[in-house]
């Protein structure tokens, strides 16, 4: 469990609920820009998005063309 | 057209869209964070109206064949006082409270005339009480974990002794962000230290019967059919009590289940009292041979339960929005660009 001053800092108000004292770190930017992506599929790429650093670039971009799918392949027909 | 509520990284979104697109379906995206211009609301004796302003576009309700809320709220009306501004700040802040009723006010019933349409999700009712939730399910009989809320460490103490506990929040994990990080928690098991190290009273908080799983059932609804899941968290002690505490070197395994029919009616019962067309169910089987209830939730993610079982949720997502459409499609077009 990541810990830091300001968790231990929340910690310390023992009137909050029982269970802030689990409280950890979801995610840090600072940890995430040290990461590097595999580029191993759309879906995994994206599976990313509760981080605070992923982007969408527009409203939609159909994933058929972002992952260059086939989209008549089998497992995308009906 | 097709009208979708959501935020900008939902991927889910971004599945069934694919899906619209292939029905040649016209669809308006609407996340939570596009400033929406609200240039017309109106009702009269005959009906009600709208017009809003999207980017380049005007959304008229008259317009909308069919509404996904699929998470996240009409950004409308966001000016708010500044600081700065000469007036005493007390009645800045009163000013503001003020401005966020009426926008609260006006998004809900925006919510409520697009959920009128030929709709999946409400945008109103998203946030349900899951504890009138586990009332409601254990008066349709199904079984729920036994628990206790309090604010003393010697009740938790006093139920310890009965059986292990689990603890998490009433209404939902917490979730803090500050200096580029981003903080929650999990649900976990109570021990004698946890209860020294908190004192003697704190804020009341949920205390959970742990429940001795033989695995967990994640199951999305939508419109009278349960697609579910099971996933064998169980036998790993980073997933044991939480499965979403994700071990991805050696992911829990899971595959497609068929619920019991007399359960499925019980949760189908469940679904109308509350009342949600959509929702992902979690459960649990104990090694008791016993199906648990533990919550609903309106929005929650169906893209993990979608496709490890091959159940093409966005594709029934998709197909749920656009039936009631005239000129409806069965056969996807893939020939555009």
């Amino acid at each position: 469990m990541k810990t830091n001053q300001t968790l231990q800092q929340i910690k310390n108000l023992k009137q909050l609920p029982f269970n802030y004292q689990y409280l950890e770190v979801f995610f840090s930017n600072k940890e995430a820009a040290k990461m590097t992506e595999k580029p191993l599929c759309p879906v995994i790429q994206i599976s990313a998005y509760h981080t605070a650093n992923f982007q969408v670039s527009s409203h939609h971009k159909p994933i058929s063309k972002m992952a260059n799918i086939d989209p008549l392949a089998p497992d995308l027909s009906l | 057209m097709i009208v979708i509520l959501t935020t900008e990284d939902d991927h889910s979104t971004c599945e069934v869209i694919d899906w619209l697109i292939a029905y040649n379906k016209p669809y308006v995206r609407i996340n939570e964070n596009d400033l929406v211009d609200v240039q017309l609301v109106s009702g009269n004796n005959q009906g009600f109206d709208f017009a809003l302003g999207l980017a380049n576009r005007v959304i008229r309700l008259s317009e909308i064949e069919g509404f996904w809320f699929r998470r996240g709220w009409l950004n409308v009306g966001a000016l708010n006082l500044s600081q700065g501004i000469d007036l005493n700040p007390g009645l800045v802040r009163q000013i503001n409270r003020h401005l966020q009723k009426e926008r609260v006010e006006l998004q809900g019933f925006l919510g409520h005339l697009l959920a009128t349409k030929h709709a999946l999700g409400h945008p109103v009712k998203d946030q349900i009480n899951k504890m009138i939730t586990l009332w409601q399910a254990q008066a349709l009989g199904i079984k729920i974990p036994a628990f206790s809320i309090t604010q003393h460490s010697s009740q938790v103490q006093a139920a310890l002794q009965v059986q292990p506990l689990i603890t998490k929040g009433i209404e939902g994990v917490a979730n803090f962000e500050a200096n580029d990080e981003m903080y929650g928690n999990y649900t976990e098991e109570v021990n004698q230290n946890a209860i020294k190290c908190w004192g003697s009273s704190f804020f009341p908080s949920l205390f959970q019967e742990k429940l001795d799983k033989m695995y967990e059932l994640r199951i999305f609804y939508l419109q009278g059919k349960f697609y579910p899941m099971a996933i064998f968290s169980q036998n790993d002690p980073q997933t044991s009590v939480d499965f979403r505490r994700y071990n991805n070197e050696r992911p829990n395994r899971v595959v497609p289940y068929v619920l019991p029919v007399e359960l499925e009616h019980r949760l189908e019962k469940l679904m109308q009292a509350i009342p949600l067309n959509t929702g992902s169910i979690d459960m649990v089987y104990t090694q008791d041979n016993e199906y648990v209830f533990l919550e609903v939730n309106p929005i929650g993610q169906f893209g993990m339960v979608s496709h490890p079982c091959n159940y093409h949720l966005e594709q029934a997502i998709a197909q749920f929005l656009t039936k009631k459409l005239p000129h409806n499609e069965n056969q996807p077009n893939f020939t555009t660009n």
